[in-house]
């Protein structure tokens, strides 16, 4: 954005002062490292458009992945007062609780090394993945839909599809309140039904990790993890039914802008008051979504534990396939923040960016409130991914911290500069097992494609959002 | 192909050009066509396409919306686009082909409002679609 004023606060804070249609001021995490990265597309301007929408309390907020998106840049996180601020379905997205789960297994590197691929394999054969994937045998009742939409993961608890200790290791319990089927179209059932329990394509994928180094041992040892011991990563979202409820709204809301009086920088930001109805209906239907999500990442947990089950011939219970957490990295909530040091309610978007409670609060379950909540952020295919917890910093973010590397290169250009190179065979060389529903994924999320992972958390752990509590290296990956 | 893909990080933007607007649309719709992979050399079936937005930009977007949901989720792949009639913010068109389910090589979520505008230059309209890819 041609002269936008940017100020440097400390070693991770830059603030961008109130200018043009701004009611408050941004402040974006970065360092020195990621400020380079910073003015090489229009992710600041979004920062910006953010900060003009009606009522948004505090800063319109960027975490160190941020990078362009459309409305909300990614890593965007903003909140919105309940009196006088706004809803934007913009400001979720159109994978509405797209999000990322760790599974734990009690199982060490070398448990896995041999098998590794054809366990890998084993999920690819079983989880529908790529574009478009749908699940081919799955069948839902309408009455199942509407238990799925309003009981989200306590609906895979009822048909043993998720042990009952699963629950309370999800965001929010593995159920957003209020979701009302009525307000999800027929096109959003019809597009998301069949895709239901299925990775999807994109940055979607299932990686198998190894704890390469714990940094908090106690908080390590509260979460379950130890040195050698392998992880599954889950990351997909809401699938075809998110992508339209987001579409549905977008499209009304645009139409009654004019009636509430709200002037926006971009379309895409179309938005309606809290005060009113408009604005609880998607929040309705954006719940049922995200149940929807967590519902799917269930699922697909579910065919990850039983490629387990066959490749070892044991239960997944005796491989201590747990949930370690779940969280979102797409959502809009009505969640309790401090603001000017008062506690409020507001709605908080998050887009590209994760929840982090800090230790003591009364929202975890008693297993992680002295802890702290984990944050699970996932690196490149190439480099590390990183548990973290919340601090007591992340008041200041409305308890957020970042949900990834970022991406640095657009997948156009990734294609461009992979051309002539195997993804795949540079991978292997250094260990990783990469399988991909289309070749070009692999080019489109090569390790140069994205952001050094450990600049993004030096920044939040030098914050004070979140602490590092243990490091992993990929072992492989599916990639949608 | 009347369109060329602009650098965006996170997802894809393109700019579309035609002279006409109509042919406009029929681009901007060919352009998800082709990105996607949702082709078909048959046209043995045709879905008839009629949409009303608040403005020319809002209707671009809700055509192209309709489209990518026949691709995504009827898995209709296509032959051939027309635009009957376009006036007053109301698109009426056809698209032709058959329903496949093929794999697509891209799957495009939505099209978007971001930076979207229509513009006429030198006698070319051009407009800048971002699609959430």
């Amino acid at each position: 954005m041609k002269g936008l004023k940017v100020e440097r606060i400390d070693p991770y804070r830059l603030m961008i002062p109130r200018q043009a249609c701004m009611r408050t001021h941004g402040m974006v995490y970065a360092d020195a490292t990621i400020e380079k990265w910073l003015y090489t597309d229009e992710a600041l301007s979004q920062v910006v458009n953010v900060a003009c929408l009606p009522g948004i309390l505090g800063p319109s907020i960027a975490m160190p992945d941020i990078h362009m998106g459309y409305g909300f840049p990614i890593g965007g996180v903003a909140a919105f007062s309940k009196k006088d601020g706004v809803v934007s379905p913009g400001g979720v997205g159109y994978d509405i609780n797209c999000g990322i789960r760790c599974v734990l297994t009690n199982m060490h590197l070398d448990d896995i090394v041999p098998l590794k691929e054809q366990i890998l394999q084993r999920i690819f054969t079983k989880v529908p993945s790529g574009v478009g994937s749908k699940h081919k045998v799955l069948k839902c009742t309408d009455k199942e839909f509407k238990d799925i939409i309003t009981q989200g993961a306590r609906w895979l608890v009822k048909k043993g599809l998720c042990p009952d200790v699963d629950l309370e290791c999800h965001e929010d319990f593995g159920v957003l309140p209020g979701a009302d089927p009525s307000n999800i179209s027929e096109r959003a059932k019809l597009r998301g039904l069949p895709e239901l329990g299925t990775l999807g394509s994109g940055n979607h994928f299932i990686e198998m990790d190894v704890v390469d180094s714990i940094v908090d041992k106690d908080v390590a040892k509260a979460f379950s993890l130890f040195e050698n011991q392998v992880l599954i990563l889950i990351h997909t979202g809401s699938r075809g039914l998110g992508h339209q409820v987001c579409d549905d709204y977008i499209h009304a809301m645009l139409r009654t802008l004019p009636a509430y009086g709200i002037d926006l920088p971009d379309r895409q930001l179309a938005c309606a008051p809290l005060a009113y109805d408009d604005a609880h209906t998607y929040l309705s239907a954006m719940a049922g979504a995200a149940n929807f999500a967590f519902v799917n990442r269930g699922m697909v947990t579910h065919l990850v534990r039983s490629a387990f089950e066959e490749v070892f011939c044991r239960s997944w219970e005796s491989m201590g396939m747990y949930l370690l957490y779940d969280c979102c990295h797409n959502i809009a909530k009505i969640e309790e923040i401090l603001v000017h040091g008062k506690h409020v309610e507001a709605c908080i978007h998050r887009k590209g960016a994760t929840r982090a409670l800090p230790p003591g609060d009364d929202r975890l379950p008693p297993r992680f409130r002295h802890t702290g909540q984990p944050v699970i952020v996932p690196g490149d295919m190439g480099r590390s991914s990183y548990i973290l917890t919340g601090e007591e910093g992340s008041q200041e973010t409305f308890y957020s911290a970042c949900h990834g590397a970022g991406r640095l290169m657009s997948r156009h250009k990734a294609r461009k500069q992979a051309k002539g190179r195997s993804i795949s065979d540079e991978l292997h060389r250094k260990g990783i097992y990469a399988v991909a529903a289309r070749g070009s994924t692999l080019a489109e999320e090569m390790p140069d494609a994205y952001k050094d992972i450990s600049d993004v958390v030096n920044t939040i752990s030098g914050a004070g959002i979140a602490r590092v509590v243990a490091r992993m290296r990929p072992l492989g990956m599916i990639k949608g | 192909m009347s369109y060329e893909v602009i650098e965006h990080t996170a997802d894809l933007a393109i700019r579309v050009m035609a002279d006409d607007m109509k042919i406009l649309f029929e681009e901007g719709a060919r352009a998800v066509v082709d990105i996607t992979g949702a082709r078909s050399d048959v046209g043995k079936e045709t879905v008839n396409i009629s949409v009303h937005g608040i403005d020319i930009d809002d209707t671009l977007v809700r055509w192209l919306q309709e489209i990518i949901y026949r691709i995504n989720t009827d898995g209709f792949r296509l032959s051939d686009v027309k635009v009957y009639t376009l006036e007053d913010s109301r698109v009426s068109g056809v698209i032709a082909g058959e329903y496949l389910f093929s794999r697509l090589d891209t799957e495009i979520k939505a099209a978007t409002y971001h930076g979207l505008n229509i513009t006429k230059v030198r006698g070319l309209y051009i407009a800048t679609i971002t699609f959430d890819t």
